[in-house]
């Protein structure tokens, strides 16, 4: 431990090891990982030129533990919702509203919904904070790509 | 082993060798013609008359007659298929139906509403006239058609399960539901329970389930992908590894159940599902414009240049063809290996949307693979209306075949 050089990597390791043991309250967040509403985790895609996956689906927006999922009658688990990029939340008043591009409701908490886009399988949090807006801690998998053209079927 | 030993009885003088050689020779020809031929194969075709008293050996079985007994009456079975014919279209206002009645004696029924006299000018002369008996029938059969047709259609609309048939002895349609109370909740609700009326219902635990054929460019939410076939020589459907997992196959004659058997992402955009139960045929086909075509194999990645004509069918675009224009697209995350091809046109269409996803990709009757995305909801995209897929050896990759036809 005399080893200057030695001390200063204990030290250095130290400090990421205090780092990573803090809770998320703590840790205070990336901007890009903050919910734009205390109460909903809304996750994002990144900016991205690559095609729209085409796989169709279609369920009720439910709000479960600050996370937005489409739940399907079909007996499955439904997804946990990756929004485009461009889209928006607005929990102002008594409904979680989903918002577009342009800044217009396309759908709300309570609504059925249809999607379109693909299914992606768990990743880690890593993978998936390097391609997606928010945290894989936040919302379980699995999670459902949602191209720009939702649409609500009943209300 | 017999001509060696003839070998050994040759005589001495010239005669008597000759005598003896030509005898051996005689020997020889007739041992051939005794033997067994190992290498014939048998083959045992029933004459005319064979295959008849086959089938009345089974009937004698059932109804304890002699043989011959069984063959004539079965060999009548033509002529009263034709009596029928000829009723229904000389008698279709009187007609009730006929049938072969075989307990406790053997007869030939026709059910008649009137007209009774007539049915004699139909079978003087048959070999089995002295065996008819005419009965009176409330219904003549196109009656009983036009009833079946109209309960199915109304139980369809009002969305109640059900499977109907004619019952030409009774003289009446019959019907079998999963819950006769939702049908009669639903018939009069839409005030059409006098639809019921002479209609037998019984409840029943299932219906009858067809046999369907399963292949590439069907309804499975997403499209349904090429017929494939493990290792072990198990036969399922792909499609889109992003599709949902829960999927049934929807086809004209019939619905089936699937379970998810593997799924993959990454290059390999790929799952496969087989039917729970029942049986169906995977057939190595793929829709496309006018019906579908059988695929004889597969073309991988590295053999699909850049520049050639490639089409597809998918549930929602249905058939569209386009040209190779790359085939090192980068997919969403976390599809993003540099594998994706894609194809283009310029008339500004769109070639592939939402539905499309797992359908079949081909070129003639070779696989070329399965379809990934598409650019449909940006018209300012440079590649908009582009198609996206991921080539067939992506399926091989994975230990899966593409089911092929024979040519």
């Amino acid at each position: 431990m005399k080893d200057p050089k030695f001390r200063l990597i204990v030290t250095a390791l130290s400090v990421v090891l205090a780092g990573c043991m803090t809770t998320g309250a703590d840790s205070g967040p990336q901007q890009d990982d903050q919910p734009q509403d205390g109460e909903v985790h809304f996750l994002r895609q990144r900016p991205s030129d690559a095609p729209n996956m085409l796989a169709p689906y279609e369920g009720e927006l439910v709000l479960s533990e600050a996370c937005l999922r489409i739940q399907n009658d079909d007996g499955g688990t439904g997804y946990t919702a990756i929004w485009p990029y461009e889209f928006s939340l607005n929990t102002q008043g008594d409904s979680v509203q989903i918002l577009n591009g342009d800044k217009e409701v396309v759908a709300q908490v309570g609504d059925q919904i249809s999607v379109s886009g693909g299914e992606i399988p768990q990743l880690s949090p890593d993978e998936f904070e390097d391609n997606f807006i928010g945290s894989a801690t936040q919302c379980a998998s699995p999670y459902w790509i949602v191209n720009s053209d939702v649409e609500v079927i009943t209300q | 082993m017999f001509v060696r030993a003839q070998k050994g009885m040759v005589m001495a003088h010239s005669k008597q060798r000759l005598l003896s050689a030509a005898g051996s020779l005689l020997l020889l020809f007739l041992a051939s013609c005794a033997q067994t031929p190992e290498t014939l194969s048998e083959i045992n075709v029933l004459a005319d008359g064979e295959a008849l008293r086959a089938d009345a050996a089974e009937y004698v079985k059932d109804q304890n007659v002699s043989i011959d007994e069984a063959v004539r009456r079965l060999d009548l079975q033509d002529d009263i298929g034709r009596l029928e014919a000829e009723l229904v279209s000389g008698e279709p206002d009187t007609f009730g139906g006929l049938w072969i009645q075989h307990k406790p004696e053997y007869k030939v029924v026709i059910n008649m509403t009137g007209g009774d006299e007539k049915v004699a000018d139909y079978i003087r002369g048959t070999p089995f006239a002295h065996e008819v008996e005419v009965r009176e029938a409330a219904r003549t059969l196109k009656q009983l058609e036009t009833q079946q047709r109209s309960i199915i259609n109304t139980l369809r609309s009002l969305s109640v399960p059900s499977e109907s048939s004619i019952n030409v002895v009774m003289n009446r349609v019959e019907l079998a539901v999963l819950d006769s109370d939702l049908l009669t909740s639903a018939l009069e609700a839409a005030g059409l329970l006098s639809l019921l009326k002479d209609i037998s219902v019984t409840e029943v635990k299932g219906f009858v389930k067809p046999t369907v054929n399963i292949y590439a460019g069907n309804d499975m939410a997403c499209t349904s992908g090429f017929s494939v076939f493990d290792g072990n020589g198990l036969y399922g459907i792909s499609t889109a590894g992003h599709c949902n997992d829960a999927y049934d196959y929807y086809h004209s004659t019939g619905t089936v159940d699937l379970r998810l058997l593997a799924q993959w992402y990454g290059s390999s955009d790929l799952q496969w599902h087989r039917h729970n139960s029942g049986s169906h045929v995977y057939k190595p086909w793929a829709r496309d414009s006018s019906g579908y075509r059988e695929i004889y194999d597969n073309a991988n990645r590295i053999d699909q240049p850049i520049g050639a004509l490639v089409c597809k069918l998918g549930l929602t675009t249905g058939y569209t063809c386009g040209y190779l224009n790359s085939k090192t697209v980068t997919a969403r995350d976390p599809y993003d290996a540099a594998t994706y091809m894609r194809t283009g046109r310029d008339d500004g269409k769109v070639r592939s949307k939402p539905g499309d996803s797992g359908g079949p990709v081909y070129v003639g009757h070779q696989a070329w693979g399965l379809t990934h995305g598409g650019y449909y909801d940006d018209p300012s995209h440079p590649n908009y209306g582009d198609h996206v897929y991921m080539a067939t050896n992506y399926i091989t990759d994975r230990g899966l075949r593409v089911y092929h036809a024979p040519r």
